[in-house]
């Protein structure tokens, strides 16, 4: 099935990957559908390489509506790109935009973590913007990209756009079960002992022992207070929402710190918590301290286990 | 935690999270009363303000939720690095009527 660009206008948010095998074929594809939104009076965003950036504004005749993102300031985490897009998007609706389109060359890097940090960006993109009147184009270099990544496109967008021709992707995954999926590769089991146990009934108390633990693995002082606050708010929440006790483990490994929260409760299973900002105006109840600690940790992941239910906070050193 | 008037400041200092949030903001109530001999910007001094978190925070947006409505502004100065980013994180500089400095 294909979808007129024309039709689309009436759905909110459009997301969709483009395949393509060369920089011609990227601009051949893209730079009609743009003339046609700039024509339209729409917003149009690049946040490519810096050279199909540059092609695909020559391909606009250099059309000085075109907006430039900085790119690496963007791809750094998963919940930081969609909070960025998402707050632009806010900013471009605010100002007037019908509709904001955006070509995205996605890249969270390459090690261990990276391929986890992009499924999870590309499904919450789903969530994050759903209200908006975006149309996010994500480029994929089929010629330079690993499988993996190419099929973490596949997995994750409800459109796709191959040899310059859309239809709607018959296999996409709901974003829920992704994000589970990408949660479970990092299940916090911890196969050491600890390096410090807490058990938390006074929150004072635990600032003042995590604070001299943080000191001692060498962490400084900015560093050390964004991770006291992201843990502050995850032991509130099991004191708060969970069953007693409630443990605080430490293990200071080799450029990281790692650490779990553990309740003896049954937790809950929202994959999307924390990965939006609600508020607005206002800073309503429920929802921040997640959403601080998501910001302000490298990892976080939640999950049931035998004991209860943990949240795992990883800060890189 | 310590809230006390200095000059035409608000000064908050000490630690503040959700045991003494409600505290704060019931005080913020009673001290940022508009008086109309007064500026109609109350301006919140962080400089000693060691930690919050965010029911500290919230305690901040709604112990001003009166004197904002009634046309007063409220201007967070003085915040560490760290505290501006949880500030800036939950939003504090889209609130009504509220500047982060």
């Amino acid at each position: 099935v294909t979808i007129p660009a024309s039709d689309q206008a009436n759905e909110r948010y459009v997301h969709e990957a483009v395949f393509y095998e060369s920089e011609e074929q990227l601009v051949a594809t893209t730079a009609p559908l743009f003339r046609q939104a700039l024509a339209a009076g729409e917003d149009v965003v690049l946040v490519c390489s810096e050279a199909h950036n540059r092609a695909v504004l020559e391909a606009l005749g250099d059309d000085d509506r075109v907006l430039v993102l900085p790119r690496p300031e963007i791809y750094t985490k998963a919940v930081s790109a969609v909070a960025y897009f998402r707050d632009f998007a806010q900013e471009r609706v605010s100002a007037g935009a019908t509709r904001v389109c955006v070509l995205g060359e996605v890249d969270f890097g390459s090690d261990g973590r990276a391929l986890d940090e992009w499924r999870r960006y590309e499904a919450l993109l789903n969530h994050a913007l759903s209200a908006f009147p975006v149309w996010s184009l994500c480029g994929y270099d089929t010629r330079v990209m690993d499988q993996e990544v190419l099929t973490t496109a596949d997995l994750t967008h409800p459109f796709v756009r191959r040899g310059g021709v859309q239809a709607v992707n018959p296999v996409q995954v709901d974003p829920a079960e992704l994000l589970r999926v990408a949660d479970a590769a990092l299940s916090p089991v911890q196969d050491r002992e600890p390096t410090m146990t807490i058990p938390v009934l006074d929150l004072h108390e635990l600032h003042v022992q995590v604070k001299d633990f943080l000191a001692g693995a060498g962490m400084a002082l900015e560093p050390a207070d964004d991770f006291l606050i992201a843990l502050h708010e995850v032991a509130i929440n099991g004191l708060r929402h969970g069953e007693p006790p409630v443990t605080a483990r430490f293990w200071d490994a080799p450029g990281r710190i790692e650490c779990t929260v553990t309740d003896r409760g049954v937790g809950f299973d929202d994959p999307f918590a924390g990965y939006v900002r609600g508020g607005g105006k206002e800073l309503p109840e429920g929802g921040f301290g997640l959403w601080l600690a998501r910001r302000l940790c490298d990892e976080v992941v939640m999950g049931r286990s035998d004991e209860g239910f943990t949240t795992r906070l990883v800060v890189d050193l | 935690m310590r809230l006390r008037r200095r000059d035409d400041r608000v000064v908050l200092s000490g630690e503040v999270d959700f045991s003494s949030a409600e505290l704060l903001a019931e005080a913020l109530r009673r001290m940022s009363a508009p008086e109309p001999a007064t500026t109609t910007t109350t301006v919140l001094d962080l400089t000693d303000l060691r930690f919050i978190d965010v029911s500290g925070c919230r305690a901040l947006v709604t112990g001003t939720d009166e004197l904002r409505r009634t046309g007063g502004r409220v201007t967070i100065s003085g915040a560490t690095g760290h505290i501006h980013k949880v500030m800036t994180l939950l939003g504090m500089d889209r609130i009504a009527a509220v500047e982060l400095q």
